[in-house]
């Protein structure tokens, strides 16, 4: 059996868009599993008591009942109505759990099971957790739509992984080709310099070839600080309780950028840093 | 379109819709630009946002959910622009393009099925029906969660932290295995399925040899698969039908 939504799209009557408008008390049955599930993940982080799981799955799917209304009304077609709930789940689960003022006190750590583990082990459970970092890695980073080039080259020069042509290209659209190039080459040619040097020569370099002038000072510190952001953001909701620094967060962004230029090699060279990376994750540093 | 609050940051559907442009890049492509631009400068939503695409990332049905959503937006979309238009040569191709699909499922069908596809096909793994009789280990629970989201590394885990003399050692090691065969582990599988069989609860003893079955399947030693099969075929329960159809894959 068939119905149109508002945007004139057949829709079947199971359908969580069809349940969403028409029936509501259905669509919040069908949703159980997955207010459970993210109440669980509010238990595993001390949000709520393992005793008040069952209330707390109550006590959500009461609020959303009592703002079926609003729901229907500001819900525009635009993301799935399961994510959708799930965002509004979580904006509730969190809400109740800043009424109870709970915090974590209860988490499971991972890491502290995990050194347990032996070698072969630890090994595949070491790899899926960087390249499930990696993957938050990403969406973090596309969380900074409008920054994100230039992100992605300062990450770059900070981890040390050679830049190219097309990176700077992308900051700085009006430099030449060639300009481009050359720069490149300048900072991939000064792997040991320090930070400030780094920037020193790139910002030198944009002076004489560029309109622009900026202080290497300023473009370090505006690096870190969307650094320190994007660690926040790693650092919380980890599968792995991962506790990133600065060092393991560059660590885990040259991993990224070698996945993104070749598919997913461990080179020799950096293989000794991917160890101590993964140490990071089970708090052996 | 309302895609903020009232206090000026992403209302729940922009944060959804963020999330599945995370996930999905087509999505994101179709994120506006003021969300796109509030996003980029509000820290608080980035969290949000995190906090939504790391619960969604590891559900299958959203994520089925945003595939359909995106495919069924694309054929409107096509037919909104009326880009796709029918002509003889379109037709001839369609045809071409079925024709070819026909001679290689018939090539298919006379090919025998390899190991993997056949382990791909009979397997499923076994429903959880630990955690609904009140089991309140919390290390069994947190596999069980891992195990029915289907995050296998995870719930591998949690299964190997469950040690002896924990009361139902043999249910986990027969959990502990069927996520080890759904993660393309069967040689591991395999050693924790014997255990389970060799003990005297006869539980899983019955799924134990079906799964052993498909490890073996898995590992290539069809003749060891064949044997336990043949057994199964005496079995009164669900596991005889499939066990023939099995060897008969085989013969």
């Amino acid at each position: 059996m068939f119905a149109q939504n508002s945007r004139g799209v057949k829709i079947d009557h199971q359908d969580d868009e069809y349940l969403l408008y028409n029936n509501f008390g259905g669509l919040l049955v069908k949703k159980q599993p997955k207010i459970r599930h993210i109440i669980s993940g509010g238990v595993a982080k001390g949000y709520f008591g393992r005793a008040d799981l069952g209330d707390a799955v109550q006590e959500v799917s009461k609020v959303l009942l009592e703002k079926s209304e609003k729901l229907k009304k500001n819900f525009n077609g635009l993301s799935t109505v399961d994510a959708y709930l799930q965002s509004v789940i979580y904006h509730e689960c969190c809400k109740i759990a800043r009424v109870n003022g709970r915090v974590a006190e209860n988490e499971i750590r991972l890491d502290d099971k995990m050194t347990n583990l032996p070698g072969k082990e630890r090994y595949i459970l070491d790899e899926l957790a960087i390249k499930d970092e990696v993957k938050r890695l990403e969406a973090i980073l596309n969380l900074y739509p409008r920054q994100k080039s230039r992100l992605n080259l300062f990450i770059k020069m900070l981890c040390r992984f050679p830049v190219d042509g097309i990176d700077i290209g992308k900051v700085y659209p009006e430099m030449a080709p060639a300009g481009c190039v050359k720069l490149a080459t300048l900072l991939n040619d000064h792997p040991h310099s320090t930070d400030i040097e780094l920037f020193r020569r790139f910002t030198a370099f944009l002076a004489d070839h560029s309109s622009e002038t900026v202080l290497p000072e300023s473009l370090l510190h505006y690096s870190r600080d969307r650094i320190n952001e994007m660690i926040a953001l790693l650092n919380k909701n980890s599968k792995f309780n991962s506790n990133y620094d600065s060092e393991t967060f560059l660590m885990l962004a040259e991993r990224f950028f070698m996945m993104k230029k070749n598919g997913d090699p461990i080179s020799f060279n950096t293989f000794f840093g991917y160890i101590i990376l993964g140490l990071t994750f089970f708090k052996y540093l | 379109m309302i895609l903020f609050s009232n206090n000026g940051h992403l209302n729940e559907e922009a944060i959804a819709l963020y999330a599945e442009g995370l996930i999905d890049p087509k999505v994101y492509e179709t994120i506006p630009t003021d969300v796109l631009d509030h996003t980029d400068a509000c820290f608080d939503c980035k969290q949000k946002i995190m906090n939504v695409f790391d619960i969604i990332r590891n559900d299958e049905e959203t994520k089925v959910q945003i595939g359909l959503k995106n495919s069924l937006q694309e054929a409107g979309s096509l037919k909104a622009k009326n880009v796709f238009r029918i002509s003889t040569v379109w037709m001839f191709a369609a045809a071409a393009v079925v024709l070819l699909i026909g001679i290689y499922s018939v090539f298919r069908a006379i090919q025998p099925a390899s190991n993997d596809q056949l382990f791909d096909e009979y397997f499923t793994p076994y429903q959880n029906l630990l955690t609904m009789k009140g089991e309140n280990d919390s290390l069994v629970e947190y596999a069980l969660y891992y195990y029915d989201l289907k995050i296998w590394d995870s719930a591998i885990f949690f299964f190997k932290e469950i040690k002896e003399p924990y009361k139902d050692i043999e249910a986990i090691r027969f959990y502990q295995a069927n996520a080890l065969l759904a993660m393309g582990y069967p040689s591991e599988a395999e050693k924790h399925l014997l255990m389970v069989i060799a003990t005297n609860d006869d539980r899983f003893k019955t799924q134990a040899n079906w799964y052993l079955a498909l490890a073996m399947i898995k590992s290539g030693k069809n003749d060891k698969a064949i044997e336990i099969l043949r057994n199964l075929k005496y079995d009164k329960g669900i596991y005889r039908s499939k066990a023939m159809d099995l060897i008969n894959e085989f013969e």
